[in-house]
């Protein structure tokens, strides 16, 4: 008998059942939370840019039909380019491209700190020696300066090196974090129980650690992902990758390189610079509900 | 006198699906009395602990009722009011003493904490002062200097006891002090307080899940079960005659020195949800001696001289015993 | 003693992998950008042989083995020995970097220490109001301010006090018709060229340093000897500090190794929209002008700055925990 027949059969309406799937439950408390609510709204909003960009922008981004840096206008509401291009446009066909290095990064990152901490942190012993000392190390060694030589070996880059460049340089903090969460948990009783049951390693992984590590795991995830956007802002500024790509990144290159403030177009370096700040901002909101999950003492009040 | 009464304690935790966790608790505790509270995790025994000393913290709040200390009405003191009197009247000792010392202060130094809040003392009487009291509960006194971290877990609640007794309360509350420590250690606090009882006056408030402990150490057991407290009498008479189908759950689920290797008996079934308190006995689902009528009302708690009791069948057996 | 051993032998480690790193780069990376730039620097003509030679240890075009090759870039390294530079030719890596360095420690060093401790501050006052409005507005502004790119707010603040405003100079470090030296005049000038970069740095850091203080206080606020604290009737802003802030700071000194090398990061991008004369700026240019010998020495600099700063963060922290001071391991 189907759920639907036996609907029909009860007269009574069915209870409301919470499925009992982990995700449900994280987005119910993120929902809960007013700060990540804010930061979901705003998250969703930008992704929804990302995807539907080229439909919204009110001209070819790529059109230098217009007059040259030009302020903001009825027309042109954000001004335009020192090559007559809309800012505008640029600016919200620009978010897909920002939002796909941000997201990427985000989970390059979180997959290699999730294999580098679980494997550190199950294992112990000699395995976890070495690899907690090496990612102390590239905890410490400073990422930008970094990023910039090995960019700087590789001129003219597209954006995927980029996302790869950043994504393999972001680890360390997250495998840091996973790894001490994973050598807690590898001592609980649930765990033990599920060794001296003769489970294998990859299923207690699987089973019993990660889905008591998802909050962490997120809130991971959402750390590097703010890390890789400031990241390949920072370069794209500079002038690693394509500029002729279209992104928050190279909007400010250009805008830089053609004095675009001393001009008093100030719209063409404020706009990007804000939807960045915008973006990582409701990533951190965000973060604070995940927080709130693998530390309930971070909870607000129900009150 | 008593140092500390209680009438129709009401704590809830949080405001818009309260928990009721503490419901119309009245007590009187007498001075230099020792009374031991127990009942299983989560009845509300700690949380009462905390409301009597008004530690509770949010989301727990006192929703209706009054607490006097020493004649001194707490319920509507403001924190500024409550400071000098919070340890020279109430003090505590916490579950493990392992995070009950802050870890970046000598022992020394939390000693001189709080006796220079309370009082105008130099270093130098300080220090004798904490010595003395450390010598109560045997740790010498070198241990002064030391830091909390260089101390083993049994030795740092000692600590914590020496460090509760020095004002001279009063009234210690403690909740759970012996729960995380080995049988050994366990013997040996238990061999403290009732040495200290000797030198010094204080009354004893002993939070605990554990009966037997209660029964070697207070003067009085008070139950509690879901929130309220269900039966209250003196310890030398509790063993023998426990009314409460509760208190006599809680007293087979001990293993019996006498046959050690009986197995004790576990209580079935779960305390109910403090969300919807039902109009019933709430002990009633898991009691072997429920009656109809007990599922129907919720039964009113009877004094008879020297013991209280909130069960409407056992309290027919009264008369016999008494 | 053990503690401290751990954290020298933490420093050579650090040191000894970011050398290798600096060392493999080059090599790893496709041959041809370094053939090319060999190409153009002996287009600058007259090169001291010995020079030439450092190069081409430092790109890894010099003859010998592998191993031998590496031996040799150790030797270069440990004598500060980087080569010379192409586009400042000419004069050496190492001689570059000296001018430049002072200006970024002044810059970074003063920034970071004034954010670290106004945020942690800031972070205290926010988690012992929590969930009263001060709190609610010190984190929703931090967690905006955490997330701005350093040099996009550098530009914002360019042209609002300095281009419209006149406030203070575009950029630099000092005015071009300036002296340098030691007068009031001369100090008064680098101090106002300084503010903006360091309030660029400062805004965009603090709010880190807020955010994870305030989170530690939260957890501090929980633990029993807190709780004990107040029911000895102890002051409340004696337990704020003594019982939960000194407790609470310990893992944000722990977090200050982590974060020192992304405000480092942060600051060269303030350099370069300020064009103020440091390593970040410098980093700047020897990028912009493919000079690869400078690249890699500055790299090398901002690492050893970077782990020596680490390393006087893990010392400082003997003094606020009892535990590593007496000797036991954590």
């Amino acid at each position: 008998m189907s759920v639907a027949d036996q609907r029909k059969l009860s007269a009574e309406p069915l209870p409301v059942v919470r499925p009992p799937s982990p995700l449900a439950d994280i987005f119910r408390v993120l929902w809960s939370n007013s700060k990540a609510r804010v930061g979901m709204v705003l998250a969703g909003f930008f992704i929804l840019v990302a995807i539907f960009g080229p439909l919204l922008a009110p001209y070819n981004p790529n059109d230098t039909n217009f007059p040259f840096m030009l302020s903001p206008n009825a027309s042109h509401w954000l001004g335009t380019t020192q090559s007559g291009q809309d800012v505008l446009s640029q600016l919200i066909v620009g978010t897909r491209l920002s939002v796909i290095v941000t997201f990427a990064v985000g989970a390059i990152a979180t997959v290699l700190a999730l294999m580098i901490g679980l494997t550190a942190g199950y294992l112990a012993g000699w395995v976890d020696e070495i690899l907690s000392f090496l990612t102390n190390v590239f905890l410490v060694l400073p990422g930008l300066p970094l990023l910039i030589v090995l960019a700087s070996y590789a001129p003219g880059a597209g954006l995927g090196l980029i996302i790869l460049i950043i994504g393999f340089t972001s680890w360390p903090w997250g495998a840091r974090v996973l790894r001490s969460q994973v050598v807690t948990l590898r001592t609980r009783d649930f765990v033990l129980a599920a060794r001296l049951a003769g489970d294998s390693r990859a299923r207690i992984i699987g089973r019993e650690i990660l889905p008591n590590m998802l909050s962490l795991v997120m809130a991971n995830f959402l750390g590097s992902a703010t890390y890789g956007l400031l990241a390949a802002v920072g370069l794209q500024f500079l002038g690693f990758g394509n500029p002729n790509q279209i992104s928050w990144g190279s909007m400010l290159y250009w805008a830089q390189n053609s004095g675009a403030l001393l001009q008093g177009q100030w719209a063409w370096i404020l706009a990007p610079g804000l939807c960045i700040a915008l973006l990582g901002m409701s990533l951190t909101l965000i973060n604070f509900g995940f927080d709130a999950i693998s530390n309930p003492r971070l909870r607000e009040d129900s009150e | 006198m008593s140092i500390v009464h209680l009438e129709h304690l009401f704590v809830d935790y949080g405001r818009l699906h309260p928990v009721h966790a503490v419901r119309d608790v009245s007590l009187t505790i007498a001075d230099n009395e020792f009374v031991g509270l127990v009942g299983e995790s989560g009845c509300g025994k700690s949380t009462l602990g905390f409301a009597i000393a008004r530690l509770e913290r949010p989301p727990a709040r006192i929703t209706a009722g009054t607490i006097a200390v020493a004649g001194q009405d707490w319920t509507t003191a403001d924190a500024r009011t409550l400071r000098p009197e919070r340890w020279t009247k109430v003090a505590m000792v916490l579950q493990s003493g392992m995070n009950a010392l802050n870890p970046i202060m000598s022992i020394e130094a939390q000693f001189r904490d709080v006796m220079m809040q309370h009082g105008e003392m130099t270093v130098e009487q300080c220090r004798r002062r904490a010595a003395e009291v450390l010598e109560m509960v045997e740790i010498p006194s070198t241990v002064l200097p030391r830091y909390p971290h260089e101390l083993s877990g049994g030795m740092k609640q000692r600590v914590a006891i020496a460090l509760a007794i020095v004002l001279r309360p009063k009234l210690i509350i403690m909740d759970e002090p012996t729960t995380a420590l080995d049988m050994v250690v366990q013997r040996q606090i238990l061999e403290n307080l009732k040495q200290l009882r000797r030198e010094q006056a204080f009354a004893l408030l002993f939070i605990s899940h554990d009966l037997g402990l209660e029964l070697e150490l207070v003067d009085r057991v008070l139950v509690m079960y879901a929130g309220e407290i269900v039966e209250s009498q003196p310890a030398r008479t509790m063993l023998d005659h426990p009314f409460h189908p509760y208190t006599r759950a809680l007293l087979r689920a001990l293993p019996d020195p006498e046959t050690p290797y009986a197995e004790p008996e576990g209580i079935p079934g779960m305390p109910p949800d403090l969300h919807e308190i039902p109009q019933a006995c709430l002990f009633a689902p898991r009691c072997p001696l429920a009656e109809p009528e007990c599922l129907e009302a919720a039964p009113p708690l009877k004094s008879f001289s020297e013991l209280t009791l909130r069960c409407r069948v056992t309290e027919r057996e009264v008369q016999h015993v008494s | 003693m053990r503690y401290f051993l751990r954290r020298v032998v933490f420093l050579v480690g650090t040191l000894w992998v970011a050398i290798t790193l600096n060392f493999l780069i080059p090599r790893l990376m496709p041959g041809s950008p370094v053939q090319a730039m060999m190409a153009k620097f002996h287009g600058r003509g007259q090169i001291n042989p010995h020079a030439a030679q450092a190069i081409r240890i430092m790109l890894g075009i010099s003859s010998g083995g592998f191993f031998h090759q590496y031996l040799q870039y150790l030797n270069q390294v440990s004598h500060f020995n980087f080569g010379v530079s192409y586009t400042y030719f000419p004069y050496s890596v190492s001689h570059m970097i000296g001018q430049a360095l002072p200006w970024t420690l002044g810059l970074v060093g003063l920034s970071t220490i004034i954010s670290f401790a106004v945020g942690t501050g800031l972070g205290i006052v926010a988690a012992w109001q929590r969930g009263r409005r001060a709190d609610g507005f010190l984190t929703t502004v931090s967690s905006f301010t955490s997330t701005f790119p350093y040099f996009w707010f550098a530009l914002a603040l360019i042209y609002g006090l300095s281009f419209i405003l006149h406030w203070f100079p575009l950029s630099g470090a000092y005015s071009g018709s300036a002296v340098p030296r030691l007068n009031f005049g001369f100090v008064w000038d680098v101090v106002r060229h300084g503010i903006l970069p360091s309030v660029t740095i400062v805004i965009s850091s603090i709010g880190g340093w807020l955010l994870s203080m305030r989170n530690n206080m939260i957890n501090t606020l929980n633990e029993d000897y807190v709780l004990l604290a107040q029911a000895k009737g102890l002051h409340e802003r004696w337990i704020a500090w003594m019982y939960v802030a000194r407790n609470a700071l310990l893992p944000n000194i722990t977090g200050f190794a982590m974060a020192i090398g992304f405000v480092v990061g942060g600051s060269l991008l303030t350099e370069i929209v300020f064009a103020y004369p440091g390593i970040g700026y410098l980093l700047y240019n020897a990028v912009i002008n493919e000079d690869f010998p400078l690249m890699q020495g500055i790299f090398l600099i901002i690492v050893v700055c970077v782990v020596l700063a680490n390393f006087v963060a893990d010392l400082a922290y003997v003094l606020f925990d009892p535990r590593v001071r007496r000797g036991t391991s954590v």
